[in-house]
């Protein structure tokens, strides 16, 4: 199935792009998608687990089941304000 | 009241917006690019957002605020885009009834911005250099402030 990716502040710096898809077996959980992004994408390795990953706007957890389709946001520690 | 803006933000008439009459007490704050962390002398701030996101946990943070504490009106505005020394970043204005009500929730605002609103930072520094603000943990693994804990 397909994801639609978007990277943010220094993750988007480290990949060298804003969106990008993905495509990873059917019943993948968001922990599963963490292990497939270092394989794609070795230099998130070491930051990645600093980030959060929201789908369609809502904060994930490991154990969720990725639904085909879906936006996926890798964000890092934020520092708004 | 939620605005996500990349214009220099107006921050007077917010505190006038949330004077009512049966609230005695109207807190403001403003955080503002700062020239100096340490002994690094910063230039510049560049934010950005994932905006759609920002904007449903902004909201929902007024909502959370609203339910904690009788606030008569709440706005609260993020800038994004390069802010240069002295720019204001962020503006919350609120009012209560009463004085501790509003230090608490206004308190309670800016903390959970902080931890948990998709917006980040990057310094530029004034030997050319840049560098994105990451300092916390993840952002979806944050404890509540001290204000919800009692």
């Amino acid at each position: 199935m397909k994801l639609n990716l978007l990277f943010f502040a220094k993750a988007r710096e480290l990949v060298g792009v804003t969106e990008s898809s993905l495509t990873i077996p059917e019943g993948c959980r968001v922990m599963d998608l963490r292990q497939e992004l270092i394989r794609v994408y070795p230099q998130l390795a070491g930051f990645l687990d600093r980030c959060a990953i929201a789908i369609e706007n809502e904060f994930s957890s490991d154990e969720q089941l990725l639904v085909p389709e879906t936006t996926v946001a890798i964000l890092p520690p934020v520092s708004g304000g | 009241m939620i605005q996500i803006v990349r214009e220099p933000i107006a921050y007077h008439p917010l505190c006038e917006k949330v004077r009512t009459s049966h609230c005695g007490a109207v807190v403001c704050f403003l955080g503002t690019v700062r020239d100096l962390t340490g002994s690094r002398i910063t230039t510049s701030l560049e934010y950005e957002a994932h905006e759609s996101m920002a904007l449903k946990i902004l909201n929902q943070i007024e909502t959370e605020v609203r339910q904690r504490w009788p606030i008569g009106d709440f706005v609260l505005v993020h800038r994004l885009g390069l802010l240069e020394v002295g720019e204001v970043a962020i503006a919350i204005a609120l009012s209560t009834p009463h004085r501790q009500s509003a230090f608490e929730a206004c308190e309670y605002t800016i903390e959970r911005v902080k931890q948990t609103v998709p917006i980040w930072k990057k310094e530029h520094l004034i030997d050319g250099q840049t560098e994105w603000v990451h300092h916390g943990e993840r952002p979806d693994k944050q404890p509540m402030p001290s204000q919800l804990k009692n």
